[in-house]
């Protein structure tokens, strides 16, 4: 903790210092009526391409180029940079042609995007681990079918020893939409234990129309509901973690060619 | 209860493979298979093992996995095929492989949609990178008015000429807005008149701090290494493509300042006094303010017609810049009209034509053909009117005869000048018989020899208007009965004997009373004398005549030219023809041409300062003109006057106005950062020269009344 305390003191340090700097370089371009946006521009295209190495160094594990949570740490403060190089790109102004619009629009997804992702990383895993068991995110489909079985057994089992179907048709009014897939992403998403509390409460309600041999199997459904219950947490929140990069990446690469091309006629008609 | 469902060790575990782009697509619950899928998606699990042999049996190799057991029970066939067949699966692809392919298809779109834009009419738009502002906003305008390339598309733009951009796109900018042949130049100055003023401002005592303002100085180390152009391209300050509401002329104070010596903060507090702005410059109409208002105006015959305020004689001109002179009807004439219409009629007649008396006897004596000649009859003069040697200045034999001649009293000709006396007697003939045979051809072509050089189509139309060709053939025919023979004669190589006129039929024919002959001329016979009355203010003729005059004269104040100017301007200043050039002086920029009128506002004239009186309207209410425009009250008449000296040949550029200096400290009330703010472009203007502000012809200029056409 210490250790990494000590690394986010340092690169919020560089990240403060070179702001300095590049504000004070744009500055003096734009006193000297240099071509500022130009410098920026420039640097704002190398600065993007190196955050998009980030995705390359991922792919190529084997490259002994420092820790992935350093390249994550740089992607991340690099990032920041950019955002602000961006804005003094751009004057702080909207723009008003085609090209620039799609490339000032690309680029603000992009880097909101990316403090989408990075907030999400922050704030998720500490919730993942404080809800359940965590479980491998690939594997989760797996046990959602493992436990809808475990309990469809363990009903027809109960309905051979107490040729009831009570337990049965409470399953398949109640608990076969449930267990058939991840439920109720917008409750886990807000945490909300809201959906879980209902399912275990109609549970609870049936037990005054079942025996004890049923009262068992009632309450093994209900400890299988809660495993349901994590899976779909899980499910969720791990899928989150994985969905934004669908919007980060792409629209990275969507930014370099545009930027490429707006930068291309620029330097042609201004040098 | 807690329910753990997933175990970690190599036999309870499967490995997932996440980063593969297909994954099991078992939907039994069961964990994935070890076989997995095939690079292409495949399912190639057939056996949940691959026996192996082991000398003449085949072993089970079932890995263990949760509950399945190893060996398992069936075991393998003697053929070594495992008993336990499986149910094969429908691969899934992997959420990394399905993001690649989100990629893949994100990129394609992109360059399919750069590729459609690059080449089409239609992304010619889209990659314009921005809109105009609203000045260069031009219905119809196309990329092309600018941009060389701006009607290709935009694939070709990638492979435009990089080598100097700004140039070739400032060349383009100067196609419409003329700067001049230094338009590229800083301040648009030539590279001599920046040094000029950059020496100027040198010398200047600064007040301005010691040390550059903070950002200034913050940029020194850029400044240093990136040098100083010596053009600036027009994409350096008007930043083009920034929408319709973009300024394209916003500067900041200190991008103003960093080229320049003396750097400050505050306009208040740094900016140079300004010195004798603006009255750096004489008059164009001579009015003396200081004694107008301590003099004249206290008098009781004129108290009534002095002026309530400054705006009884001046107005602002349609730009809102320039106070004007209000027309002479409205701001002088009370008072001075009748130096018009009640003087002298007889002492303002200015002679145009003249016939002299000539020493005729001694032509007769000395056999000098020059034909009939008036005797001394009434009065006739000796001497030719300036006007007269002013036309015959057609030829160099007459300007030769004219020069010889002049000053002398032609009735007493010496021996020697009886030849040019001879000459100027013909010419004189041939003058008036010419112009009433060619009429208004032949007076033009005799200006044009004298002036040496073409007429304006307005002198022509004021001459036109002024004199009747027709008037001059009916005088000579008056004056010279028999003038077209003895041309004849003459022109055919025998000229007439010299002889006088009979005397008695000459007083039959002309008369001794002037006769006006329209258009303020009068035909004088007494003196033989045609001649011109000025009747009012602005006379047309009075105006082409002393412009013609100035403009053809060398300032030697013996040229025809010059004598004619003399005469008109100040041959007496109790008369109408003599007090033009009381008011109206000759301008001090160019030796060939006189204000007609005060100073109007030029639009092809830049300089480097500007004020707006129009903006400043709205303070009059407290602060009337005076808060500004102080008299001054150590300057005499004399002093102002000195300015204005009429035949000066090097009058003084600068004169002793009758105001003080304008104060920066009364500018610096109002025009602080907080109240009226201190932009330097609120009074200066960058582009300084003679340039238009608006394109000739492009119909703006006409909309402003009181402004000058370039």
């Amino acid at each position: 903790m210490k250790r990494m305390r000590r690394r986010r003191s340092l690169f919020l340090l560089i990240l403060a210092v070179a702001t300095v700097l590049y504000a004070w370089a744009h500055l003096s371009l734009e006193t000297r009526l240099l071509p500022a946006a130009r410098g920026s521009g420039i640097l704002l295209f190398v600065l993007t391409c190196g955050l998009a190495l980030f995705n390359a160094r991922k792919k190529l594990p084997f490259i002994p180029l420092m820790s992935a949570t350093t390249w994550m740490q740089v992607h991340i403060y690099a990032g920041f940079f950019a955002a602000l190089v961006f804005l003094f790109h751009t004057g702080f102004r909207a723009p008003t042609g085609g090209l620039e619009i799609v490339t000032y629009v690309l680029f603000a997804a992009v880097a909101l995007s990316g403090v989408f992702g990075l907030a999400l990383s922050r704030f998720l895993p500490p919730r993942l681990t404080a809800h359940g068991e965590n479980v491998v995110f690939e594997r989760i489909p797996g046990m959602i079918v493992s436990l809808r079985r475990e309990v469809e057994q363990l009903i027809v089992a109960a309905e051979a020893r107490t040729h009831s179907t009570t337990i049965a048709e409470f399953y398949e009014a109640r608990l076969a939409g449930f267990f058939a897939r991840p439920r109720h992403l917008w409750s886990h998403l807000v945490s909300s234990p809201k959906p879980l509390n209902s399912l275990l409460e109609r549970i609870d309600a049936l037990d005054r129309y079942l025996d004890e041999d049923e009262r068992e199997t009632s309450a093994r459904i209900a400890g299988l509901v809660r495993a349901k219950s994590n899976l779909d947490h899980q499910w969720h929140l791990q899928g989150l973690l994985k969905v934004w990069l669908f919007a980060h990446i792409p629209l990275s690469f969507a930014l370099l060619l545009f930027a490429a091309i707006h930068g291309w006629i620029a330097w042609r008609f201004t040098g | 209860m807690k329910r753990w469902l997933q175990h970690f060790n190599h036999r309870e575990c499967a490995y997932n493979c996440p980063n593969q782009d297909w994954v099991c697509g078992r939907e039994d619950g069961r964990p994935p298979c070890a076989m997995g899928p095939d690079p292409k998606g495949g399912c190639h699990a057939k056996f949940e093992c691959h026996p192996y042999r082991d000398g003449d049996r085949w072993v089970c190799n079932r890995p263990r996995r949760g509950s399945d057991e190893q060996p398992c029970e069936k075991g393998p066939s003697p053929e070594g095929i495992c008993g336990c067949p499986m149910p094969t699966c429908s691969p899934l692809r992997s959420l990394r492989s399905i993001r690649t392919r989100v990629v893949m298809a994100t990129i394609a779109l992109s360059v399919g949609a750069l590729a459609l834009l690059l080449t089409s009419e239609r992304g010619r738009t889209f990659m314009t990178p921005g809109e105009l502002s609203s000045a260069h906003a031009i219905p119809n305008g196309t990329c092309a008015d600018c941009h060389d390339e701006g009607d290709d598309a935009p694939i070709n733009w990638l492979a435009k000429d990089a080598s100097d951009p700004h140039a070739a796109s400032s060349a383009k900018c100067l196609e419409c807005h003329d700067l001049g042949p230094a338009g590229a130049n800083p301040h648009s100055l030539p590279d001599n008149q920046l040094a000029e003023w950059s020496a100027k401002a040198a010398a200047t005592p600064r007040e301005g701090l010691a040390q550059p303002p903070l950002r200034i100085a913050m940029s020194q180390p850029i400044a240093a290494a990136a040098g100083h152009a010596s053009e600036v391209a027009c994409a350096v300050c008007h930043q083009e493509h920034r929408g319709r509401n973009h300024d394209l002329t916003a500067i900041a104070n200190q991008q103003c300042q960093v080229c320049h010596q003396n750097q400050f903060t505050h306009f208040a507090k740094g900016h140079p006094p300004f010195g004798d702005y603006p009255f750096r410059e004489r008059n164009r109409i001579v009015f003396d303010h200081k004694t107008h208002f301590q003099s004249h105006f206290k008098q009781e015959a004129h108290q009534a017609a002095a002026p309530e305020s400054c705006l009884a004689c001046h107005q602002v001109d349609a730009t809102g810049d320039q106070m004007l002179i209000k027309p002479f009807e409205q701001s002088c004439a009370t008072c001075h009209n009748k130096d018009f219409a009640g003087f002298d009629a007889n002492a303002a007649k200015i002679p145009f034509l003249r016939i002299p008396l000539l020493d005729v006897e001694g032509f007769e004596d000395a056999e000098i053909p020059v034909g009939e000649w008036p005797d001394d009859w009434d009065s006739l003069e000796t001497t030719l009117p300036p006007f007269t040697t002013f036309l015959l200045g057609d030829s160099e034999k007459n300007t030769k005869a004219v020069a010889q001649l002049s000053g002398k009293d032609l009735d007493v000709i010496d021996e020697e000048d009886q030849p040019a006396a001879a000459d100027l007697a013909w010419a004189l003939k041939e003058m008036l018989h010419d112009i009433g045979a060619k009429g208004r051809a032949e007076l033009e072509r005799r200006l044009i020899a004298s002036l040496g050089r073409d007429l304006t189509s307005a002198e022509r139309e004021t001459l036109k208007s002024t004199i009747s060709p027709d008037m001059i053939k009916a005088t000579a025919k008056r004056w010279f009965p028999t003038l077209k023979e003895e041309i004849g004669q003459r022109r055919a190589g025998a000229p007439p004997d010299a002889a006088f006129m009979d005397p008695d039929e000459m007083e039959e024919r002309l008369s001794t009373d002037p006769a006006e002959l329209g258009r303020n001329w009068t035909r004088t016979d007494a003196d033989l004398t045609l001649a011109y009355r000025p009747a009012s203010h602005a006379d047309p003729f009075m105006k082409l005549w002393l412009s013609l005059a100035r403009a053809a004269g060398d300032g030697s104040e013996s040229s025809p030219a010059d004598r004619l100017f003399k005469s008109l301007g100040g041959a007496s200043d109790k008369v109408a023809a003599g007090r033009c050039l009381k008011c109206h002086t000759r301008n001090a920029q160019s030796a060939t041409a006189l204000h007609w009128t005060g100073k109007r506002p030029d639009l092809t004239q830049r300089k480097a300062t500007r004020f707006s009186h129009a903006s400043h309207f709205h303070l009059l209410e407290e602060r009337n003109c005076v808060t500004c425009h102080r008299l001054n009250f150590s300057a005499t008449s004399k002093d102002y006057l000195a300015a204005f000296e009429y035949y000066n040949p090097e009058p003084p550029q600068e004169t002793t106005s009758n105001f003080q200096r304008i104060n920066k400290a009364t500018c610096a009330q109002c025009h602080t950062r907080e109240s009226a703010g201190e932009n330097c472009l609120s009074c200066h203007n960058y582009h300084v020269g003679n340039f238009a502000r608006i394109p000739p012809g492009s119909g703006l200029i006409q909309a402003l009344p009181g402004v000058k056409e370039p």
